[in-house]
């Protein structure tokens, strides 16, 4: 249990503006960053607006450097399918793609903040995962995606943009929903460079991610509760952190600290590498087998489940907090814009904010604004924003109390209603029973003995069913006292009782392997495909065998690199071992029925002999 | 006269499954014949057979060593099993889908000596996985769970 005598807030009377700047996070990115939070005017500036029409040709609505903010929420009616989006980068031939990547490579080499991924990202993985990975990668070249140069070009326009006139700028808007006052920080990047810039998933143009900070009312003033960060593969409670959480939040005074993913600009609370796993689309038939499967292994063969499912494609979050620091006291301020529901831009434009790169599964598509997801329509976050964070059910502190009293109050009164209604039953039922039992015995009276009986029945049914519920309520109402004396007592919960799953790096250990094993994973995929193609090439008739072989070898040699010999060692001998028991089945099931049944009777004989000895 | 017994004061020894007795046993018997083999081979004196003879002796003493270890219940024993398994196996199932040639009496050997030696108890037996870490149980069938 803890208690939070820090939370001093500020008056309930402050304007928006203020509140939002009393707690205005501090975001620290990785070293290597090379987007930072912008003023979306600036970057409307610097775009054209497009429209993607249903027969597949795009059209430039206005150009680059006509478009304004006004413009840009002018009413546009348009056929269904079609798409608005904007073009940071315009399309660009193939001279301007070469000029962008040298420019890129230029601007790298000048700057002193450079990313550097370290040893074992590519060993994380084993062989399925790295072979899926090469799979992902191929299948970038089918979907639609964003070209390199124009990630290089975006970097070039990004860092012009700021020579020009350095800012960092937050989009801060207020809400207020059942008792809590709600600061959100929108934190807007011209682009998402993830996987040209950091080896992630995928690219897009502009990126949105939020921060909020969630106050309530006391004596007064507006003092804050949970803090909630936008991040990869989670939803829900397991977003927010309470105020007084110091496990993983980090405050600068009353300031939350961010640590941005490099590239993505996924939220975490603490510093550190992120596993983030991107699971393949497996057909539920699939699954089912694959469940089947693993159950076999567990139950039947008495073997340890798999830890990581290898159908995904595992990719690092690097949020070091190791690179430039904004915010409240940091390297570089925050410029803050006030934004609501009558923000023209926010409301009124219901485009993509960047390149529609026409990706079927929408990873490499632009996302929509804060107020809508890509199809248009509504945003959780924005209409919703007590329920992104799983704070719907959750009430202030000071009305949990309030609640709580009157809950247990109404249980109370309803278990003294049910004792009542218990013993009236109960009553009941014993007078039918007895009736009952004085009809055994009377085949004339069957018919009423029959109807009796189902009376009997029923009655017995509703009241094991209202004893049920009063247990029941028994134990709610125990829990209920319980917390109702911890409250009154000035206690507060746990301050992650609420965390089902908490995003958390991956410790140092798992994350660096050898130098051996960094280059075995790079070049495994490779050389196997090169053994395979040697095999077909100089020994064709015995090729498959060959491949068995060669995928054992890689895959038990890979283990020792791994330190993982042992577990990947009894993997491989208990696949071989069923295969072999199989076959041995097939050729030799006489003999095998043959000593089965032999076995059988010797057992069963041993059995009479003993029971008839006893 | 007898020496009084000092308790033990690290943990209990675990007790060794019966499967990895059976095994064992096996393999003492493989390095047996191999020893014996061997010896006659080197014995025949045949310059064309010391190769096969120095290769069966080399294996029976590798099997004997493997064999001592999994009655002590070594952990090297186990990786030296399991190791020589996949590799027999590998072997066998190769012969058996590509070249229709497989030695079955090798095959179900290498079979029983996994499917004895890869369940849980006994990589815990064998020291290579902590009891703590793996879930043993069954669970209950006791009717009083059900409503």
């Amino acid at each position: 249990m803890s208690t939070s005598h820090d939370q001093r807030g500020i008056p309930s009377t402050a304007t928006d503006l203020e509140l939002l700047r009393a707690f205005e996070p501090v975001v620290r990115f990785t070293s290597g960053e090379q987007f930072f939070p912008m003023d979306v005017e600036r970057y409307v500036h610097a775009s054209g607006l497009w429209t993607y029409h249903p027969d597949s040709h795009d059209e430039e609505v206005i150009p680059e450097g006509e478009l304004t903010l006004e413009r840009l929420v002018e009413p546009r009616p348009a056929a269904f399918g079609s798409v608005f989006y904007l073009r940071f980068v315009a399309p660009m031939s193939l001279e301007a793609n070469a000029r962008a990547l040298a420019a890129l490579r230029r601007l790298r080499r000048s700057r002193r903040d450079i990313f550097r991924a370290g040893l074992g990202r590519l060993a994380r993985g084993g062989l399925i995962p790295r072979l899926l990975d090469a799979l992902f990668s191929a299948t970038l070249l089918l979907r639609g995606r964003v070209p390199k140069a124009t990630a290089a070009a975006a970097v070039l326009e990004y860092a012009a943009m700021q020579e020009r006139e350095e800012s960092y700028v937050y989009h801060g808007r207020v809400a207020r929903h059942g008792g809590w006052t709600v600061c959100q920080y929108w934190l807007f990047f011209a682009y998402n460079n993830w996987r040209s810039g950091f080896h992630g998933v995928n690219d897009h143009e502009s990126d949105w991610e939020l921060a909020s900070v969630y106050l309530y009312e006391r004596d007064g003033r507006l003092v804050p509760e949970w803090v909630a960060f936008a991040s990869h593969d989670f939803h829900g409670a397991d977003l927010r952190r309470r105020w007084d959480d110091r496990s993983d939040l980090v405050l600068e005074g009353s300031h939350p600290v961010v640590h941005a993913g490099a590239g993505s600009h996924a939220s975490y609370f603490a510093p550190g590498e992120y596993q983030a796993e991107v699971p393949l689309p497996i057909p539920q038939r699939v699954r089912d087998v694959l469940e089947m499967l693993q159950g076999f292994w567990r139950k039947t063969l008495g073997q340890v489940g798999a830890r990581d499912n290898p159908f995904r494609v595992p990719f690092i979050d690097f949020a070091r907090g190791d690179g430039l620091s904004i915010g409240p006291g940091q390297e570089r301020e925050w410029t803050p814009n006030l934004i609501d529901e009558t923000t023209p831009w926010v409301s009124a434009y219901r485009g993509l904010w960047g390149l529609y790169a026409q990706d079927p599964i929408s990873g490499e598509n632009a996302p929509g604004g804060p107020m809508y997801n890509r199809d248009g329509s509504p945003r959780p976050s924005w209409f919703d924003p007590l329920g992104f964070a799983g704070l719907d059910r959750v009430p202030p502190p000071p009305r949990e109390l309030e609640l709580l009293e009157a809950e247990s109050a109404g249980l109370a009164a309803r278990q003294e209603e049910l004792e009542a209604v218990i013993d009236r039953e109960s009553a009941v039922l014993q007078e039918r029973g007895t009736r009952l039992e004085s009809m055994e015995g009377n085949p004339h009276l069957a018919r009423q003995h029959r109807q009796l009986a189902e009376q009997v029945t029923e009655l017995a049914a509703k009241l094991k069913g209202l004893r049920r519920e009063r247990s029941e309520n028994e134990a709610v109402l125990e829990s209920m006292s319980r917390r109702l004396e911890r409250f009154r007592a000035g206690e507060r919960d746990d301050t992650r009782a609420h965390i089902r799953n908490a995003a958390t790096p991956v410790p140092a250990a798992e994350m660096r392997f050898g130098k051996a094993a960094e280059l075995f994973a790079a070049a495994s995929t490779s050389l196997l495909l090169l053994g395979v193609a040697a095999l077909v090439l100089l020994a064709s008739e015995d090729a498959l065998a060959g491949v068995v072989v060669l995928l054992i070898v890689v895959v038990v040699g890979e283990s020792v690199l791994r330190a993982t010999f042992v577990r990947t060692v009894n993997r491989v001998a208990v696949i071989l071992a069923l295969v072999a028991a199989v076959i041995l089945a097939v050729h030799f099931w006489k003999p095998l029925l043959l000593a089965g049944l032999l076995g059988l009777a010797i057992f069963l004989i041993a059995q009479r002999v003993r029971e008839s000895r006893a | 006269m007898s020496a009084e017994r000092v308790p033990d004061a690290s943990p209990a020894r675990p007790k060794r499954p019966l499967s990895v007795t059976l095994v064992a046993l096996l393999a003492l018997g493989v390095a047996v014949y191999s020893l014996t083999a061997g010896a006659f081979a080197l014995e025949g004196g045949e310059a064309d057979r010391r190769a096969d003879g120095i290769f069966d002796l080399a294996f029976g003493l590798g099997v004997l060593v493997a064999a001592v270890g999994a009655f002590g219940l070594r952990s090297w024993a186990w990786t030296a099993f399991m190791t020589w398994a996949v590799i027999g196996l590998t072997l066998q199932l190769v012969r058996y889908f590509f070249f229709d040639d497989p030695d079955y009496a090798a095959m179900a050997i290498n079979t029983f000596a996994v499917l004895a030696m890869s369940p849980l108890e006994v990589q815990v037996a064998f020291g290579l996985r902590h009891p703590r870490n793996v879930d043993l149980a069954r669970p209950t069938r006791n009717p009083l769970d059900r409503d």
